[in-house]
Parts: C-alpha cells; sequence; structure tokens
C-alpha cells in the first residue's frame, strides 16, 4: 500500500469517526434536551428549580412530586425506551427482509399484537377484573408471532416490496377485523380501556411497567448489539452471509425472536404506534452515512428514543388540554418520510 | 489428491434431482468452468458446492490445509468452511449506504471477534485485496454507485480478502464490458496461477471459458454433457448440441471461439440481386456481413465440413418476419411473406403422405383456412389429387427444377412457393414430400429430396410413418430420422398411419419421451381409403370413384385424431420468407414475380392464342409451365384429343404428357382431331410435345394384346412426326435431366437457344423408333446423357417433360413463334 493511498484512507477513515461522533453527541444532547423539556411541560407549570429540587432531593409539594415521579418520568422514560425499541425492531425487520419499508406496523405485526391483547384484555378483565401486564406483554408477542409468521409465509412468494406491503396491509386489516368484532360484544369499560390503548399512548405509563419494558427491551436491545456482525453479514444477502460462516436458520430466528419481542413489548404497553420502526433506522443511517449495524443500532436506538419524545411532547402539548394519540403524531411525522424513501428507490 | 471431489453427486431443489451422476475432481490451483444454456443447472451445482443447497444424493469432499485429507462438505462448520471457501454470486447486491472498502472488509468476516471489528492486520488485507482488483481508488465510494465492473471487481476483493482456498463464482462476467471481462479473469488466473487458488465458476462466454480453463463441464439438464480439456471437448458440434443452436441463425466457431451470426449475413447477402450465385463460397458459406474474409480466413474451409448440405438459399429467408420491406443501401428492397407451411413427408413411398395430405387439406379447409397445396419432385399425380380437393391447381416445388444457386431469382424453390400463396390468397402452405425424406438424387443422394425443399424453404416437417405392426420400434426409427438431418433438424412432427385408436397414446407417450418430435396424431387403418397405384404413385384421382366422399369420410376421421392446434402451430412456426423484390416501379403485391417477358415489351400487345390439350389421355402439365405461358402473354385455350371433334382457333398447339395409351383407341378414332393437328403442323403452327404428346404426334401406337400371347395392336396417331412408339416391359429412361441443343443442329432452332438449358424429367415405358437428336439430355453429374428431341419446322417434340421456368427464353421464344405465326 503506498502512502499516498494511506494517508488518503486514514483521512477517510477520520471523517468518518468525526460524523459518527457528531450524529452520537447530537442525537445525546437531543435525548437530554427532550428529557428536560417533556419534565418541564405539562399542564401544570412547575418552575425548573422546584424541578430539579423534586428530581435530585425528592422535596416539594407533594402533589408536584407526584406530578414529577408518578406522572412525567415514567412517562418520559417509557417513551424513550419504547421508542428505541420500536426503531430496533424496525431495523431488525428491514435487515430480516432486505426491504428498507418493512417495519412492525406495517407488516402488520404491531395488529396482531394488537388483536391478542384485546382478546387478553376482554377476556381476562371480565372475568378477572385485572389484567397484569406480564399478560398483556405475553398476548402481544403472541399476536406479534402469528403475524410475523404470516408474513414469513407470504415473503416467500413475494419478494418485491409492494407485496410485501399490501400483505402487512391485509394482515394489519384482517387482525382489526377480528379486533373490531370482539369490541362489538365487549363491555363499556373495556371498550374505553382497549380504545384509547389501542390508538397508541405512553398517557398509562406507571413505574411497574416502565420498569417491566426496561428490562425486556434492555435484554433484547444487548442481544440485538451483539448480533452486529451477523446483521452486517445479513444485509449484504443471505448467500454470501451463508458463505461468510453465518449460521443462517439459527440467525433468522434469532433476528425474528428479538424484533418480535421489542415490538410486542412497545405494543404491550403503549399500542402500537406507526412508522417509528421505518423513519428511525432510515434517517438515522442517512445522518451517519453507514449502514453498519453496530453503529446503527446504539444510533437507532437514540434516534428511536428522541423521536417517541417529541411525538409525546406533541401529543401532550399541541390541543392540550385534549391529549392526542401517540400515532396521530408519529404518523404525521414518519409517514411522509416514508413517501420520500419510496420515491427516491424508484429513481 | 483432489481439493474437491463431487461424488455421485445429485443436485436439485428440496429433494428433487435435477442433475445426475455428477463425478468431478478438481485439483488444487485448476480452474474449472462450467458452460451450459440458461436453466441447465450450472447456478444448482454451485450452490450445492458452496453449501446454499443440499445436496440430492452423493457427497461432497473438500480438503481444507494442502495436504490435509478431505472431509465431507457437511462436516465443516460454518466458519471453518467460510475460512476454505469463498464465493461469488449473480445478482445485485443491495447494498445501502455500503462503501466498497465495506464491502470489501466484509470478507474478513470469519478472521474478526464477536462485534466484527476490524484489526489493523485486517485492514491492511482488505486494503492489499482492492489493490489485487485495481480498485484502491474505489474503496471510499459508495458501493451502489460504481459501475458494473468496478462492482464485480470489488466483490471480487472481497471473496480475495476472505483468503479462500477455492473461490467459487456463478456468472462473474456476465454484467461486464469486454475490457473488464480480460481484466476480471486476468485476475482470477493470476490467483489460480500465483497464489494456487483454485477456481470453480460457470460462464456464459465459451469464447472466453475455452482461454482460461484447465477443465470445462457442460452442463445440460439431467447430465453432464461432457467434460474435459477446452481444447478436447469444444467443437462446433458440441456446443450446438449443448445450447441447442439453430443452424439457421448461427453457429459457434470453435476455432476462433466466435459466434456466427446468420442474419447479419443474410442481410449483406441480400443487397445483391442474385445472392447466391455471387461466389462459389458465398453461396455455399455464408459469411459475417463486416467482412469475415479477411478476419476469419480459416471461416470458409471449416464450415463447409460441417455443413454437408448447402445452405445457400438461406440468404432467401429472413428470421425477422416484423419487418414486411427493408430498405436497402442500393435501393432494391426485399420483400419477406409471413407462409406458415408444412411439408408432410415419409421414411419411404407407401407410408400413406398423399392420403393424409389429402385429409389435411380438407381438414384445414374445414377450419376456415385456404390452403396452397404442393408437391415436392416431378410428379404430376399427386398434384391432381391435391387440386381434387383444394379446387385450386396444386404446384411443384422441386429443387432440381428451382435450384437455389439459379440466376433466375423467379425460379428458387421459396420464389415459386412464395407467388403461389400470393396469387391463390393462401394462407397457409402444404407441401407433399416425395418418396423417403432424405431420397433424392445427385453424388449426396438427396439432392432434390423433401429434405432438400424442406431445408431451402425453410419448412416444418411432419413425418407420416406407417406404423402398422409396430409399437415401440417406433422410436428409434423416428428418433434416427430425427437426428439424421445434423445442421437443423426440420422434422417436428409425425403422424401415425395405420395404427388402431388404442395404441396411440402409449405411442404418443413413448414417441415424445425418447425423441424431439411432437406426435401430432393418428389415422386408423381404413382399407375402403385406399387409391392404388399404376407406373409411378397413385390412380389418376378421375379413375377413383367418389373421391370426394372419401376425402369428406378421410376428413371426418382426421377431425378426431389429429391435433388440429398442434398441426397449426408447427407451421406457424415457419420463418418468414424473404424475397427480392422489383426495382421500384412495382409495389404491390406481386412485386417479387419474375421479370416481365422482354416478349411483352414489344410494340405488339396481340395475346397468341395456345391451344393446351387437357382430358384424361393428356393430364401431364405443371402448373408453373401454364402459368408461365401466360405470363409471356399467351392465351390458354383447353380441348380435349379424346373427345372434341374440332381444334380450337389457335395460334400454337401443346400437347403434354399422360396416358394416351390407355385412351389409344380414342384417339386414333378421332380422325378428325387428327386431321386438323396435320394441317395446322403443316401450315407452320408452333408445337410442343412432350411424352404422351409426342407419342401422339408420331405415326403409330404399338400396344400389348390386351390378353396374354395376343398379338401386339398398333393404333394409328396423327403422323405429324416420323415413328412408332412400343411399349417395353421397363422403364426406359427416366429421373432428371438437363436438356441442351447439340452443336452443329442449327439449322432447325426449336425453342431452346444456343447455350440455353432446361430442365425436366423423363419416365416413360415407351421407345421410339425415332426419339429425335436435337438436343442431348443429361442426367445430374453429367456423366449419362442421350439424344431425345425432334425438331420439325416449328414442332419440337420429345420424352422429356420439361420444367420451363428454368428456362424463361424456352417459353418465351415459344409463345413469341406463336404471335409471329399468328399475324401471318
Amino acid at each position: 500500500m503506498d502512502s499516498l493511498h494511506r494517508s488518503e484512507y486514514a483521512h477517510a477513515k477520520a471523517l468518518r469517526r468525526t460524523r459518527y461522533t457528531v450524529v452520537f453527541a447530537g442525537l445525546a444532547a437531543a435525548f437530554l434536551a427532550m428529557i428536560v423539556l417533556n419534565i418541564n411541560t405539562g399542564s401544570v407549570s412547575i418552575p425548573v428549580d422546584r424541578i430539579l429540587r423534586i428530581l435530585f432531593l425528592r422535596q416539594g409539594e407533594a402533589n408536584e412530586v407526584s406530578i414529577i415521579w408518578k406522572i412525567r418520568m415514567p412517562r418520559i422514560l417509557q417513551a424513550a425506551i419504547l421508542g428505541g425499541a420500536l426503531a430496533l425492531s424496525g431495523f431488525l425487520l428491514q435487515t430480516f427482509f432486505g426491504n428498507p419499508i418493512a417495519g412492525p406496523f406495517v407488516l402488520g405485526i404491531s395488529s396482531g399484537a394488537k388483536m391478542c391483547v384485546a382478546v387478553v384484555m376482554i377476556l381476562l378483565i371480565g372475568r378477572f377484573g385485572a389484567a397484569s401486564s406480564w399478560a398483556l406483554i405475553l398476548a402481544a408477542f403472541a399476536g406479534a408471532m402469528m403475524s410475523t409468521a404470516f408474513i414469513l409465509v407470504v415473503s416467500r412468494a413475494v419478494r418485491h416490496m409492494a407485496g410485501l406491503l399490501v400483505a402487512g396491509i391485509m394482515i394489519g386489516y384482517i387482525c382489526s377485523a377480528v379486533t373490531e368484532f370482539l369490541v362489538t360484544f365487549a363491555e363499556d369499560s373495556d371498550i374505553v380501556n382497549l380504545h384509547g390503548w389501542s390508538q397508541g399512548s405512553f398517557s398509562g405509563a406507571d413505574w411497574s411497567g416502565t420498569g417491566t419494558a426496561a428490562v425486556i427491551v434492555g435484554i433484547a436491545s444487548a442481544c440485538v448489539f451483539l448480533l452486529a456482525k451477523p446483521i452486517g453479514a445479513y444485509q449484504m444477502g443471505e448467500a454470501y452471509a451463508q458463505s461468510m460462516g453465518v449460521n443462517i436458520k439459527r440467525f433468522r430466528m434469532e433476528l425474528i425472536i428479538l424484533s418480535g419481542v421489542l415490538s410486542a413489548c412497545v405494543t404491550a404497553f403503549a399500542g402500537p404506534i406507526s412508522f417509528v420502526g421505518i423513519a428511525v433506522p432510515f434517517l438515522v443511517k442517512r445522518a451517519l452515512g453507514t449502514s453498519k449495524p453496530i453503529v446503527v443500532i446504539p444510533a437507532a436506538f437514540l434516534g428511536g428514543a428522541v423521536f417517541c419524545m417529541v411525538s409525546d411532547l406533541i401529543a401532550r402539548m399541541a390541543f392540550s388540554p385534549t391529549e392526542l394519540n401517540i400515532s396521530t403524531v408519529t404518523s404525521i411525522l414518519g409517514a411522509p418520510i416514508v413517501i420520500y424513501m419510496l420515491i427516491r428507490r424508484k429513481r | 489428491m483432489n481439493h474437491l471431489q463431487l461424488d455421485h453427486l445429485v443436485v436439485g431443489y428440496n429433494g428433487k434431482a435435477l442433475i445426475h451422476g455428477i463425478e468431478i475432481g478438481v485439483r488444487r490451483g485448476e480452474i474449472v468452468t462450467l458452460v451450459g444454456p440458461n436453466g441447465s443447472g450450472k447456478s444448482t451445482i454451485l450452490k450445492t458446492i458452496t453449501r446454499q443447497l443440499v445436496p440430492v444424493g452423493g457427497e461432497i469432499f473438500l480438503s481444507g490445509e494442502e495436504g490435509s485429507s478431505a472431509k465431507k462438505l457437511d462436516q465443516f462448520t460454518p466458519a471453518d468452511l467460510a475460512r476454505n471457501m469463498a464465493v461469488m454470486l449473480t445478482g445485485r447486491l443491495q447494498t445501502e449506504l455500503m462503501t466498497c472498502r465495506d464491502v470489501t472488509a466484509m470478507g474478513r468476516y470469519p478472521y474478526t471477534g464477536r462485534l466484527g471489528i476490524l484489526s489493523d492486520a485486517d485492514e491492511q488485507k482488505v486494503e492489499a485485496a482492492l489493490a489485487a482488483v485495481h480498485a484502491q481508488h474505489l474503496s471510499d465510494r459508495p458501493f451502489d454507485a460504481v459501475s458494473d465492473g468496478e462492482r464485480q471487481r470489488i466483490l471480487l476483493a472481497r471473496a480475495i480478502c476472505q483468503e479462500p482456498k477455492i473461490i467459487v463464482l456463478d456468472e462473474p462476467t456476465s454484467y461486464l464490458d469486454i475490457r473488464h471481462k480480460l481484466e476480471f479473469l486476468s485476475i482470477l488466473h493470476r490467483m489460480s496461477r500465483e497464489q494456487g487458488i483454485t477456481v470453480v465458476m460457470s460462464l456464459h462466454e465459451i469464447d472466453l471459458a475455452m482461454k482460461i480453463s484447465d477443465r470445462i463441464i457442460c452442463v445440460r439438464g439431467e447430465e453432464i454433457f461432457a467434460c474435459g480439456k477446452p481444447s478436447e471437448i469444444l467443437d462446433d458440434d458440441t456446443v450446438r448440441k449443448l445450447y441447442d443452436l439453430d443452424p439457421e441463425l448461427g453457429r459457434f466457431d470453435a476455432r476462433n471461439g466466435s459466434l456466427e451470426l446468420y442474419f447479419a449475413e443474410k442481410e449483406s447477402g441480400a443487397e445483391t440481386d442474385h445472392p447466391v450465385n455471387e461466389s462459389g463460397a458465398k453461396a455455399e458459406h455464408p459469411m459475417n456481413e463486416s467482412g469475415a474474409e479477411t478476419d476469419h480466413p480459416m471461416n470458409e474451409s471449416g464450415a463447409k465440413a460441417d455443413y454437408p448440405l448447402k445452405e445457400g438459399s438461406s440468404a432467401e429467408i429472413d428470421i425477422a418476419a416484423e419487418k414486411n420491406v427493408s430498405p436497402k443501401a442500393d435501393g432494391k428492397q426485399t420483400k419477406s411473406i409471413v407462409i406458415p407451411r408444412l411439408m408432410i413427408a415419409a421414411p419411404g413411398s407407401g407410408s400413406g403422405k398423399t392420403l393424409i395430405t389429402c385429409g389435411l387439406l380438407r381438414l384445414l379447409q374445414r377450419q376456415n383456412l385456404h390452403p396452397a397445396a404442393f408437391k415436392c419432385g416431378p410428379d404430376y399425380i399427386d398434384p391432381m389429387f391435391h387440386r381434387q380437393v383444394l379446387g385450386i391447381p396444386s404446384r411443384n416445388l422441386d429443387t432440381f427444377f428451382s435450384p437455389a444457386d439459379s440466376e433466375n431469382t423467379a425460379n428458387t424453390a421459396p420464389a415459386v412457393m412464395a407467388r403461389a400463396v400470393v396469387k391463390n390468397k393462401a394462407d397457409i402452405a402444404v407441401i407433399e414430400g416425395v418418396m423417403g425424406y432424405f431420397d433424392g438424387t445427385g453424388a449426396s443422394g438427396m439432392e432434390a429430396s423433401s429434405c432438400d425443399l424442406a431445408r431451402q424453404t425453410h419448412t416444418p416437417v411432419i413425418l407420416v410413418l406407417n406404423a402398422k405392426g409396430m409399437s415401440r420400434s417406433a422410436v428409434p426409427l423416428l428418433r434416427g430420422f430425427a437426428d439424421y438431418e445434423k445442421v437443423t433438424r426440420r422434422i417436428r412432427g409425425v403422424i401415425l398411419n395405420r395404427i388402431s385408436a388404442g395404441m396411440f397414446p402409449m405411442m404418443k407417450k413413448w414417441i415424445e419421451e425418447d425423441t424431439s418430435l411432437k406426435v401430432i396424431g393418428y389415422l386408423p387403418q381404413d382399407d375402403s381409403l385406399c387409391w392404388g397405384s399404376r407406373h409411378l404413385g397413385l390412380l389418376q384421382p378421375q379413375e377413383v370413384t367418389d373421391l370426394q366422399e372419401q376425402i369428406d369420410r378421410l376428413a371426418d376421421t382426421l377431425e378426431k385424431t389429429i391435433d388440429r392446434e398442434e398441426l397449426l402451430a408447427l407451421a406457424s412456426a415457419a420463418p418468414a420468407v424473404l424475397l427480392p423484390s422489383g426495382a421500384g416501379e412495382n409495389k404491390d403485391d406481386m412485386a417479387f414475380m419474375p421479370p416481365e417477358s422482354s416478349e411483352k415489351k414489344t410494340d405488339d400487345f396481340s395475346a397468341p392464342r395456345i391451344a393446351v390439350a387437357r382430358d384424361e389421355a393428356f393430364s401431364f402439365y405443371y402448373e408453373d409451365n401454364l402459368e408461365l405461358l401466360q405470363e409471356c402473354g399467351a392465351e390458354l385455350v383447353f380441348f380435349s384429343p379424346v373427345h372434341d371433334r374440332e381444334l380450337p382457333a389457335a395460334d400454337g398447339l401443346l400437347l403434354g404428357g399422360g396416358y394416351p395409351e390407355l385412351h389409344a383407341q380414342a384417339l386414333a378414332q378421332n380422325g378428325d382431331m387428327k386431321k386438323q393437328i396435320r394441317e395446322c403442323a403443316a401450315k407452320g403452327m408452333p408445337v410442343l410435345a412432350e411424352c404422351g404428346g409426342f407419342m401422339y404426334l408420331q405415326e403409330n401406337l404399338v400396344l400389348e394384346g390386351s390378353k396374354k400371347d395376343s398379338a401386339p395392336q398398333s393404333y394409328q396417331m396423327c403422323g405429324v412426326l416420323p415413328g412408332t412408339c412400343r411399349m417395353t416391359d421397363r422403364l426406359v429412361r427416366f429421373g432428371y435431366i438437363e436438356l441442351e441443343k447439340k452443336e452443329g443442329e442449327s439449322e432447325e432452332t426449336g425453342y431452346l437457344m444456343d447455350g440455353h438449358r432446361i430442365r425436366g424429367h423423363e419416365f416413360h415405358y415407351f421407345d421410339s423408333t425415332d426419339n429425335g437428336h436435337i438436343c442431348t439430355a443429361y442426367k445430374p453429374g453429367r456423366r449419362r446423357f442421350w439424344d431425345c428431341m425432334v425438331v420439325q419446322d416449328n414442332i419440337m417434340a420429345g420424352f422429356p417433360h420439361l420444367y420451363y421456368r428454368s428456362d424463361p427464353d424456352f417459353a418465351a421464344s415459344f409463345v413469341n413463334k406463336c404471335r409471329q405465326f399468328s399475324r401471318k
């Protein structure tokens, strides 16, 4: 290797590093800013100094403490955790299908989860008066896996993007139809719960749910990060990945289970949230200028967190005191990005 | 020990075997290339070697490090295999936002740690691999933004990075231009020679495969077609079979490693008026437009060896059917006509060709089609049967009468065929073959055969097989027939004659399994459908009672036993017929018709009338002969020397062949007719008489008595010419002839100009005391010859049956004489 080339190479490498640093710093800054902004924003206005005291010293008016600790903090953290999970889940599905438009919502995975959650909610709450978050997660996971399995079958026959999308949308419709059917015959109170949940919202966040979500998402995300190497190989296609020594069968299984767990977790806690899974990985890859999983995975997680926190903030504040559904906001923000992607690919 | 060993390998998908019995050993450092048509299974083999597909049967052994013992492929762990074998696959990679270096660095996968982070050593190897493919300058460019050639090089760099002992590539050069192909293959070659890396790949470019490979494996469906050193196995014939090349389109020249395209030659050939006889070499071996003579000096001799049959007339046929008229540089135009067509041929005489042809003609008519019928060879009788079915004349197509190298472009077999089709507004042409499909004359024994005609007119052939008393044996017989035609297999379909309905499904299955032929249908045995034969061929149609009813009955049967769709599909598969058209003044459909006779352009437009004897005694006329006389300006009036008492008013007389001996008594008794013919001849009326007509003009016709041992019977004929004809017990003279006027016989001109030659044939059991001596008749090859033709006043007569179009001046001269006579 000649020295000229070596220096060019070093230069390129340095440029890349700088770019990664800038992106991560930006995301981190946005993350912190969103936390501050979110805590600071609400229908009850609390000055910053009092917020800091409540946060760090746990001192202050009782109702302000409970607003911050019982309502705002868990909600912020849940938005961050679940947003990250959604983005990662989308990234995994995109890798799996080799298709940038794949995501839990588009492929009907969220709808499947929602259907199962609806079943569990109506049946269990009707009988036992309550349903634990674990039961909801399990139901959501089962639903997510069901839809995923269906998509897998369809994707063998339909390789192109549009076909896969249509299949996903159809699954979504089927699941929604089943859900609507259940709702028609459900108690009024269940319907209210279910309706609010099914539109997606972080309003029901509490510490126990947040803790559960954090554990599950944390473990799953760590696993995803450890899969960065085979994911990178898999991006070149199954055949190449196999030729480089990836155990394809096992890898595919891992991928699909992880993305299922992540999207099921989100759906169980916050309901189906649209477009985060597609838009965030896309934006993050553009910003980083690479699709290397080892950098994209943490960045996508951070990006998803920021995206959801921004969306949640807008949902809360845009028409305060009326809260918007989170999906309303994520759709308005995310759908144009997806359209842009489609147009770009056509060229 | 072999680096890679395929042992009784069976490959396929989902447990379904595609290719059996693959037995290949690849030595270390060897370049082995798979060639074969698309979909032949090359990729399947490569995918099985790279473990993307599970073998359906057999084993693959791979040895790791040099000297280590071979292990079964499925005993390697994924990572272990990855360190031994790298792949490069077809299909485009979707790599979002990956630089070329990122892609290359993927090759280090088997060597990096848990998170796949490259060490400095790894990075150096990546750079080295990029340098090896001369792609360092690309390293920071996005992979999806570089050119195809660059992309392939990057993928090769990726494979190199993997530090494999063996590299498997699936069509690596497919997207590349010539320069990149060469670069790419030279890199592979260097890797194999310098680093001892074994290369197994598939290539589409046979020429390159020949040059780079140590060994070539030809894959074609189900089996390894051939395997060995390129120089040993890749000849024209193997390549043609391997890829099932249609020699009408082109061929692979193994010597030069080049693909020869015939349509290019055809275009260059069509630029001249007479493409086929400009130079002997061109006619026999059409060559590339771009001066192949200088580029490939060896072509000519090589091609000749491969083409036992002359492909001369291929200049007449164009594959581009959709282009009706293609303008040429010199302003001349070539016209192409789409004519769906079929030839009904057989392994031998007596197979039932005529019967089935007639049945099919009626069948096609019932489909609301308008068939034009043709008979291969000089036969007069079969066209009469065709005519009975169709109601329009049937023509003779004969490659001896209408040779491909004729100077007269109006008289090539495709031109004669096209003219008849256009004239009759026909939408399908059916040609009945003659004798056995390959039976002909000349040195090869195949000239003027059905096969020769099918080749010159590019007509798909259906073989009628008399399968009575045959079952499975029909298969090898048909296979032999189909395969015997080496260059192009024109036999595409079979009709089984005289088998039972019960046998048919089984026979069809056997034949279609083991030959390339389609079984179109069958005709069950029906003894009431037998038309018998006399001297040659069948009885004349008028002698068969209720012929129309029989043909209808035949067509009723065929309607049930023939796959009409398949039949029409076969006919439609024929390429368009391309003909040189007129120089521009004549733009209608008939523009390719023969050049107008100069006679017609004289100031005298009066049409001489020619009386043509046509009845049961004189029935042998080539439709094209009569047509040519009309084209020369004559008006034809028909009369019967048997029944009519009066010769119609005419300026000339044409007496064709036929069976005057069967009507000798009636002819002899018709004294008025004989007297009038004598008077006209004495007045100097031009008379042309062939065979039976010639016998009628002579003094006496002597026949054997009707009963055994009874005395020969003599009948008085016209007595215009001296001599007596006697029936003998054998064919006196027969076969194709070429007639030429003898030198020194110039006092009597006849209608054949000095130096001109006219083609025809002789076939008669009679011999005359005066056969004439004005001309010499040469058999093809010109080794056997005899005297013939009487010329007296304006009479020209003799035993030969002539095909006027083979010397258009002959007919013109006769008509001109008639015109002169009419002015008197």
